[in-house]
């Protein structure tokens, strides 16, 4: 009875640490197929699409804890990096003043993020007002904003992001740039890794939005307010996605249309494998970041392999999979270990 | 209290961006945008109307007998100029597009040969035959699309409806010269025409 129970524990164990573990194994399975993969600058390439994936990650940890879901997030990329770049390159034409408005690259940024959270707000109040499922309510903000992003450029690319002396907005490329030898979205993703495992662990909010996706009922019972708390968190995804979008547009040094397509599903998967639960009601920062970085090095580990972007998905899909299975197997030992403690007291 | 400290932190933010030496914002006069950035806002119909000439003259020069073409098979896959006289079968004007169907003495195939002569004009005949421009001169794929629309929109205003056609001009014989090419997915050949005269 003693070796069962502690059998169990170090499965518990395993199963906790089991993202971590696979991470381990792929840096060290890539590493042995590869001989440049653990080069500087493999390791920075893939750290700049860790970020992206990571900081999309950070907002649908959020979103996944309440037992929601974000599928526009690649497109409010997309949309973003449109927007921006369109501000630079195109400014913002007023004609009944007859002129023409060129933005500094801060009131940009600045403007982007408030976008992002607007659209996250869009979406919170779809679910949460016209009682519609999340699902659905992204599925068709993320067909919008798709549609959106082209429709600002009629289909093409801005190819001018780095700006005009002349016009004073300069600037936006540093985004994308490097800093001592660090992409810069690494910095920007770090802070908001940082930002989000306080507000979700250390503040009242963190508490709340476990509890909305726990046990909803009770949650407004104890007096939570259910709708603002979903509210908010759709607006942190759209914050995370609004930064994602300006990051990645520096980095390509353009802004296209179809930039971040099918980015969602990153998102999700790196949450997923960090061990939020799909249902709401758990999920933790640091797994999401390992997350991150397991999708990340898949993406790049495999490419580099030389596997066909086909496969890839075939991998990637399989590896979500399973994620979830590992992770329902988890919560049934869990619930299985607090059985027999509560029988052996 | 909660808006004063947001108004408070907008303040902050705004204090510091202009600490930082960045303007907000610069106010250009619409119009003189590339002075500032050296690029040229694409303006398509400017872009088509400065050509027309040249583009009439070369396909004029490089166009060939619009039966020998159809009948060699030309015109399906790729456009081509062609030049020919016909007799008006029939007005086609029940719909947004005007044509003029033809009767080409001569011509072995069974597709229907039509000139448009009005509405809109999908075919992209007319830019692919010329040589002037490529898609190299162009930006992007967009630019390139709008250009084709607007050389065809150049064949409207220039050539077909100055002659304002109707249903009077059955029967009567059209000497033209134009871009052909099959049209969609159905099997007829559209002409549009950079010339056309009817008697």
């Amino acid at each position: 009875m003693r070796n069962n129970k502690s059998g169990n524990q170090l499965l518990m164990t395993i199963l906790k640490g089991r993202t971590f573990i696979v991470l381990i194994l792929l840096v060290i399975f890539f590493s042995i197929a590869k001989n440049n993969f653990l080069a500087p600058a493999t390791i920075t390439m893939i750290a700049k699409h860790v970020a992206l994936y990571g900081i999309l990650g950070l907002g649908m940890t959020f979103v996944i804890i309440t037992g929601g879901i974000d599928l526009s997030v690649g497109s409010v990329v997309g949309l973003i990096g449109m927007l921006a770049g369109g501000m630079i390159q195109e400014g913002i034409t007023l004609r009944f003043t007859g002129n023409t408005y060129y933005f500094s690259v801060p009131v940009i940024v600045v403007a982007m993020l408030i976008v992002g959270c607007l659209i996250g707000m869009i979406n919170g109040l779809i679910v949460t007002k016209l009682n519609v499922a999340p699902f659905i309510a992204t599925l068709g903000t993320m067909y919008i904003c798709r549609g959106f992003a082209n429709l600002r450029s009629g289909g093409a690319t801005f190819s001018s992001i780095g700006g005009f002396e002349g016009l004073g907005n300069t600037g936006f490329k540093t985004l994308g740039s490097n800093i001592a030898n660090i992409p810069a979205g690494v910095y920007i993703f770090a802070i908001l890794a940082l930002l989000s495992a306080i507000l979700l662990k250390k503040m009242s909010f963190g508490w709340y939005v476990l509890a909305v996706g726990g046990n909803e009922r009770s949650a407004r019972l104890s007096g939570i307010k259910a709708d603002k708390i979903k509210i908010l968190v759709y607006m942190i995804s759209g914050f995370c996605a609004a930064w994602v979008g300006m990051i990645n547009t520096a980095q390509l040094s353009a802004a296209h249309p179809a930039s971040g397509d099918g980015w969602e599903m990153n998102a999700i998967a790196a949450t997923v494998l960090g061990g939020t639960s799909m249902a709401g009601g758990s999920g933790t920062i640091i797994g999401t970041i390992v997350g991150a970085f397991v999708i990340g090095v898949i993406n790049d580990g495999m490419t580099m392999c030389g596997v066909s972007e086909f496969w890839q998905k075939v991998i990637r899909g399989m590896v979500i999979i399973l994620a979830v299975v590992i992770d329902q197997t988890q919560r049934n030992l869990q619930a299985k270990m607090a059985l027999q403690a509560r029988n052996a007291n | 209290m909660k808006k004063y400290r947001l108004a408070l932190i907008a303040a902050l933010a705004a204090l510091a961006v202009s600490a930082s030496g960045c303007s907000f914002v610069t106010v250009v006069p619409i119009g003189q945008e590339g002075e500032y950035t050296g690029q040229k806002k694409f303006d398509s119909s400017e872009e088509s109307s400065s050509d027309w000439d040249q583009v009439v003259d070369e396909i004029t020069q490089q166009a060939s007998d619009v039966v020998e073409v159809l009948n060699a098979g030309g015109a399906v896959s790729e456009a081509a100029s062609v030049t020919g006289t016909a007799k008006i079968a029939a007005y086609d004007g029940a719909k947004s597009k005007k044509y003029l169907v033809l009767e080409l003495d001569g011509y072995t195939g069974d597709a229907a040969v039509m000139i448009q002569i009005g509405g809109p004009n999908s075919t992209t005949a007319i830019r692919d035959v010329q040589t002037l421009k490529n898609f190299e001169n162009f930006t992007n794929q967009t630019e390139w699309s709008q250009y084709a629309k607007a050389l065809n929109k150049e064949s409207a205003s220039n050539v077909a409806e100055p002659l304002a056609l109707d249903e009077s001009c059955a029967g009567k014989t059209v000497t033209f010269t134009g871009a052909a090419v099959k049209s969609g997915t159905s099997t007829d050949i559209i002409i549009t025409p950079v010339s056309l005269n009817v008697e």
